[in-house]
């Protein structure tokens, strides 16, 4: 935070015309806002978490969903806005700062032409923003286990918030030389972001502010049946940079009428185009996701791998590599009896599991329905969200152990297999979903402190769930301690015993070489 | 020395920036009694986020405390540095600890009675007052290390940035851990941390410079001969 004059460098030859005299002068100060302090904190700052993601391992397993991860990149990037508000502001109340406000006046070039020069300043590090989130998405979209297809839209937008950062950052210095207001306008700006995350109820209140969060528990969509007004948002964000613009070109003595009249129009286009962004969901989206919900085959892409059939929207065809993973790990401690049926797992979608609850119950009956006109049926359900944290770690488990019961009773999820699922068959589905991969087994572990000792794996956020009781994953989580293949030995060899319905818990016990720990749960349904 | 303090204090607060402490002040107040205006019930969750919000306003509040123009002309006074900078930081650490009390209280009030006591109102001192000792620390690196009036003009844009990245950590990692969360113990160690580390910074940055071996020399000659 050096001071200097905002005259050109004395050594370069003084340009004769104005515009030549901006471009100098924009040139000078782009440079000198791209190595502020305050703008390499932020980018610092950006990386550092990138890096550490990365570092960890953090990223090879998170599963990204590209259509979802372009706005995910958004609001890292309030890191540089930040920091190009703080850069930008200071750069334009330097010469009040130091003192020499009243020399600037003595320049040729006009103090509008000034301010212009420094609008325009933010324009690098927008560009430089842009490419980092390229590079972002670009590095996530190279991860194994990448879906989808990003939105050019949702990735411009945070480069456009660093550019209204910037240009915001100049119009408050030229409404006041304080510079204690400017980091109170970002706190106003933390606060707003962070009420409209909040608010969820009221949708409307986040496209008001700068990033529109959504609510993540939602599972992820496939990009066609995705709905933000994101262009108008675009609109919205660029009439606001319009303002600041205007505001500080109207302080920097330009005729009064052509102000006041800059400032009215573009503040009236924000106010338009912040109202024209409408949350209320089209038409014809809406009937597109009926007919998701209830028939996709239609519109999905099959692949058989081994002995199962997997079909799945085009966008998350990439996850069908990843399914067939914990299919197979379940299918691999079978007998060839089981491996002898063909099964087939569908991408469903279920709306409204996120405010609806486990109240919800999936349309079971339509799903059928869909699957006896595409030829597969008994499919197993499988839903969009994937992933090793504690929702995607939850819904890969949940699945394995679907997939499990399917094998283990023969029959698709319905209330009456989930019920069936007790005693000794809860055991061998518990343990052969937590076997599937190294991932479902931590995602067990991870899930185990957070129940009372009962498991209940729900289909897709839905009602309904396969509840495994207390004493069962106590049993399963002993048997987890042994060598796999030593108890998956036991398994195959006692397959039909222990998969009928009547065995119960305690014959299990004595086939697989344990003993039932614990009591049983009161109120449990088995 | 309580003497020299309470001559010094009339005149450091007159040469102390007044605005930051007064806008940050009366927006932390504003932002606190939000919910009761509004009638509003507060869940525990948001009521510490709130509480949050608070104290990150209340240290903006602070940033500006070093700050002296005038510095460079009353370094040769016979009075110690330190003691100067701790009347100045008390000055307005002392207004903004209130506010924060009166912001903890104001949002205390919205959360249902019943619910009052989860309030972990201990956590959360530490954590504001980690907040604005390492504000205090950045000022005071700030004004030693560059200009005299750069102390404020640093330390906020460094508060806030660390603090939106600080909230942007994976959740293993996450400082501003829910009081509900498996990691709130965890995270208040962090916090108690940072909060030795920021006392430590400030306090040797702020020592006297006749101690220092090079500035020793000619700081005692000054000294004598204004005594």
């Amino acid at each position: 935070m050096t001071e200097t004059n905002l005259a050109v460098r004395p050594t370069s030859p003084v340009p004769h015309r104005s515009r030549d005299a901006v471009g100098a002068l924009f040139r000078i100060e782009s440079v000198r806002l791209l190595r502020h302090p305050a703008v390499l904190t932020g980018v610092f700052f950006y990386l550092a978490l990138w890096a550490y993601e990365w570092g960890t391992g953090a990223l090879l397993h998170r599963y990204p969903i590209l259509q979802d991860e372009d706005r995910y990149s958004q609001v890292p990037l309030l890191l540089i806005a930040a920091g190009a508000f703080v850069g930008s502001n200071l750069i334009a109340t330097r010469a009040q700062r130091s003192g020499v406000a009243s020399v600037t006046d003595l320049f040729a070039l006009a103090p509008w032409l000034r301010t212009l020069a420094q609008l325009l300043m933010p324009l690098p590090l927008a560009v430089l923003s842009g490419l980092l989130v390229s590079v972002r998405i670009a590095h996530l979209a190279a991860m194994p286990g990448a879906v989808g297809q990003p939105s050019p839209l949702e990735m411009a937008t945070g480069p456009l918030i660093v550019l209204l950062a910037g240009v915001a950052g100049v119009a408050v210095g030229r409404l006041t030389p304080m510079v204690s207001v400017s980091p109170l306008v970002i706190l106003g700006m933390a606060v707003f972001t962070l009420v409209g995350t909040v608010t969820l109820s009221r949708p409307m209140l986040k496209w008001w502010g700068l990033v529109a969060i959504e609510d993540e528990f939602e599972p992820p969509l496939p990009a066609d049946l995705m709905y933000r007004p994101v262009a108008m948002h675009l609109v919205y964000l660029a009439a606001c940079a319009a303002v600041c613009c205007a505001t500080a070109l109207a302080q920097s003595g330009i005729r009064r009428r052509v102000g006041v009249t800059a400032v009215g129009v573009t503040t009236v286009l924000a106010a338009v185009a912040g109202a024209a962004q409408s949350v209320t969901l089209p038409e014809d989206i809406a009937s597109r996701r009926t007919a998701a919900e209830r028939q996709p085959s239609p519109q999905q892409v099959c692949q058989t791998v081994n002995v199962v059939t997997y079909c799945a929207f085009p966008d998350f065809e990439g996850r069908i590599g990843q399914w067939s993973k914990v299919a197979d790990g379940v299918l691999r401690h079978t007998p060839p009896t089981a491996t002898e049926n063909r099964y087939v797992v569908r991408q469903r979608l279920l709306f409204g599991t996120a405010s609806g609850g486990i109240s919800l119950s999936p349309p079971l009956a339509a799903w059928a329905a869909d699957d006896a006109q595409a030829g597969t049926p008994g499919s197993v359900p499988i839903g969009t969200k994937w992933g090793t944290d504690q929702i995607g770690g939850g819904a890969m488990l949940s699945f394995a152990g679907h997939f499990a019961a399917r094998v283990v009773t023969g029959d698709p999820p319905t209330e009456e297999t989930a019920l069936s699922v007790c005693g000794s068959r809860a055991v061998v589905v518990l343990w052969l979903a937590a076997t599937a991969t190294e991932e479902t087994a931590a995602a067990l572990h991870s899930l185990l402190p957070r129940t009372g000792g009962s498991v209940v794996l729900p289909l897709l956020g839905s009602s309904l769930a396969l509840s495994i009781g207390r004493q069962e994953v106590l049993m399963v989580r002993s048997l987890l301690d042994r060598p796999a293949d030593q108890v998956s030995e036991q398994v195959i060899a006692n397959w039909d015993e222990l998969t009928r319905p009547e065995t119960d818990t305690e014959r299990a016990a004595r086939l697989l070489g344990t003993r039932v720990q614990g009591a049983v749960a009161e109120g449990a349904r088995c | 020395m309580l003497t020299t303090v309470w001559l010094l204090a009339p005149h450091l607060a007159r040469s102390s920036r007044k605005a930051p402490v007064v806008l940050c002040g009366v927006l932390a107040v504003a932002l606190a009694a939000l919910p009761l205006t509004a009638s509003y019930q507060l869940e525990i969750p948001y009521a510490v986020t709130l509480i949050r919000v608070v104290a990150v306003t209340v240290a903006l509040g602070v940033a500006f405390a070093l700050d002296d123009s005038a510095s460079a002309t009353t370094r040769v006074t016979p009075t110690s540095r330190r003691l100067v900078h701790l009347t100045r930081i008390a000055l307005s650490a002392l207004p903004m600890v209130s506010v924060w009390a009166a912001g903890l209280l104001l949002c205390r009030m919205a959360v249902p009675a019943n619910a009052r006591q989860y309030l972990p109102v201990g956590g959360l001192a530490l954590e504001a007052a980690a907040l604005m000792a390492t504000t205090l620390a950045l000022a005071a690196v700030a004004v030693t290390v560059s200009a005299t009036t750069h102390g404020g003009l640093t330390a906020t844009p460094g508060l806030l940035l660390a603090t939106t990245a600080m909230t942007l950590l994976p959740d293993g990692l996450q400082p501003f851990a829910g009081p509900e969360s498996a990691r709130w113990e965890a995270s208040r160690w962090f916090w108690l941390i940072l909060l030795v580390g920021a006392m430590f910074v400030l306090g040797s940055v702020l020592r006297d410079a006749r101690r220092r071996p090079s500035a020793a020399a000619g700081t005692t000659a000054v000294n004598v001969s204004i005594a």
